[in-house]
């Protein structure tokens, strides 16, 4: 489908070049790297819920993806957006806390894509049902989703994706 | 008895019972903070998930996040760290708590059946294998550690365990409100060898003996209904009603609120070893647990995790 026949397709499209933005301000080198090459200009967003983190069945999809994708890949191709819940009282320091908590967590797991905090919190309702992939291709405009659990032929899809320009793997958004 | 024999002796009474009644209400409780460590704009901890500290005032901190132990000295400069990732000698899957007893270091893993040995610089020793997955591991003044365990039936025990490892002792625990299949506790040392347990899943704190009979139980929060989940058939609690348990050099017992309490994870009730309130008051920011050095200095948690914060408690 479409990315301009689904829901919401602008405040997605939008969010997604913000954020991608982000990702190339705070993280210059490794977001520059996301440029037409052997997958061309497609990449692919991994929505991480940073409370999460604490709890080993929800992070089992991350490192399913992490062993799946190549580090090379991981850094050209990937970008991570920490999401968080303020809760009844907005905190400031959310954001901050969740670069933190993945700094420890993405340095011991030698995890090499570079993230941007989702500080306006668009993505929580998509994070919050799991580890969530958001496979996007500038080139065509589409955008599709995929929700944890992953199996083994939707880990090697992703990577095909990321890898080979020719994959088409974009079904309807999910 | 005439009537003014009865308006004497309730005067009389009145007397004796007011001043006693004033002694005992709930004291008032202030927290002045001595010490942080971490931070959100430090890279020193992620999310540390438990806390000891030596007899020099060392502080060793287990992180989650990036598998370690980190020693601190006593004003929170940054020592040394040991472990990685993994299931071999000095490494941690799920890295869940530290102990510290004399030279040496227990620090230990959700998902593992052993507690690992360091010595003081962070030294890898050993390890030993524990009859179950280890939830909390306390020294006690014999050189022994208690060891709260979750074995494979699900039940909670605690085992006492001589500092190599070997098995002394295990503590049972009997009657209608012992822990049960779905149950979690927090356990710290109560007066006279005996026990505090917390249960997390419900709104229960126990005082019980060495043998594991229970001498008081509270309700600190004034629970209805707990919210749970049907697990293959086990209703499994979702709800907490405790989070931490902790004792002082008084034999205070210290309790930390779970989800069920009014202020989660900042609500602590204090209760003497009787049984009765002592006090209660609410922590400056959530936290996981509840610890105490050998000086009664608490230490909590701060900014998700990031930061531990040790306070001093003053009663008045």
């Amino acid at each position: 489908m479409r990315i301009n026949s689904v829901a919401k397709p602008s405040r997605i499209l939008l969010a997604l070049f913000f954020l991608a933005l982000s990702a190339a301000t705070a993280f210059g080198r490794a977001a520059q790297r996301v440029s037409p090459g052997p997958g061309g200009s497609r990449f692919a967003l991994i929505l991480i819920d940073v409370d999460g983190l604490a709890c080993s069945p929800c992070l089992a999809p991350l490192q399913q993806i992490c062993r799946a994708v190549p580090p090379s890949v991981q850094e050209e191709r990937v970008i991570g957006v920490l999401t968080f819940r303020n809760g009844k009282n907005p905190d400031p320091r959310r954001g901050r806390i969740a670069r933190t908590k993945w700094f420890g967590y993405s340095r011991a797991n030698e995890i090499r894509f570079p993230v941007t905090v989702d500080e306006s919190q668009s993505f929580n309702q998509w994070s919050e049902m799991g580890t969530t992939i958001l496979l996007f291709d500038p080139e065509t405009g589409n955008l599709k989703r995929l929700v944890a659990p992953f199996q083994p032929n939707v880990l090697e899809e992703i990577v095909r994706f990321l890898i080979f320009p020719k994959t088409d793997i974009m079904g309807p958004l999910s | 008895m005439t009537i003014k024999h009865v308006w004497a002796i309730m005067i009389l009474a009145l007397a004796l019972i007011l001043p006693m009644a004033r002694g005992s209400a709930p004291a008032k409780v202030i927290l002045e903070q001595v010490l942080s460590i971490g931070g959100p704009d430090e890279d020193l901890l992620f999310l540390w998930t438990g806390v000891s500290v030596d007899r020099d005032d060392n502080v060793f901190l287990i992180d989650t996040l990036d598998y370690s132990v980190k020693k601190f000295d006593s004003r929170g400069r940054f020592l040394k760290k040991a472990g990685r990732k993994g299931q071999g000698p000095g490494e941690f899957e799920k890295a869940l708590g530290v102990a510290v007893a004399e030279e040496a270091v227990y620090a230990w893993d959700l998902n593992a059946r052993a507690i690992q040995v360091y010595d003081r610089n962070l030294v890898y020793r050993k390890s030993f294998p524990t009859p179950g997955f280890v939830d909390t591991v306390i020294p006690r003044s014999d050189g022994s550690l208690a060891v709260g365990l979750r074995a494979s039936t699900g039940l909670m025990k605690i085992v006492i365990l001589s500092a190599e490892g070997r098995i002394l002792r295990e503590i049972g625990f009997s009657g209608p409100d012992a822990p049960g299949l779905t149950d979690s506790i927090s356990i710290a040392i109560g007066p006279a060898g005996g026990y505090y347990l917390g249960h997390l899943f419900r709104d229960l704190v126990e005082r019980r003996n060495a043998d594991g009979e229970r001498i008081w139980g509270k309700a600190p929060w004034g629970v209805k209904s707990i919210a749970s989940e049907d697990v293959k058939g086990l209703k499994v609690p979702t709800e907490s009603c405790v989070l931490s348990v902790a004792r002082d050099s008084q034999g205070r017992l210290f309790v930390l609120g779970g989800k069920k309490a009014e202020n989660p994870g900042r609500a602590v009730l204090v209760f003497n070893a009787d049984g009765s309130t002592a006090a209660g008051f609410a922590l400056p920011e959530p936290s996981h647990s509840l610890y105490f050095d050998h000086r009664d200095f608490l230490y909590v948690a701060a900014d998700g995790g990031v930061t531990m914060k040790k306070y001093r408690v003053i009663f008045k």
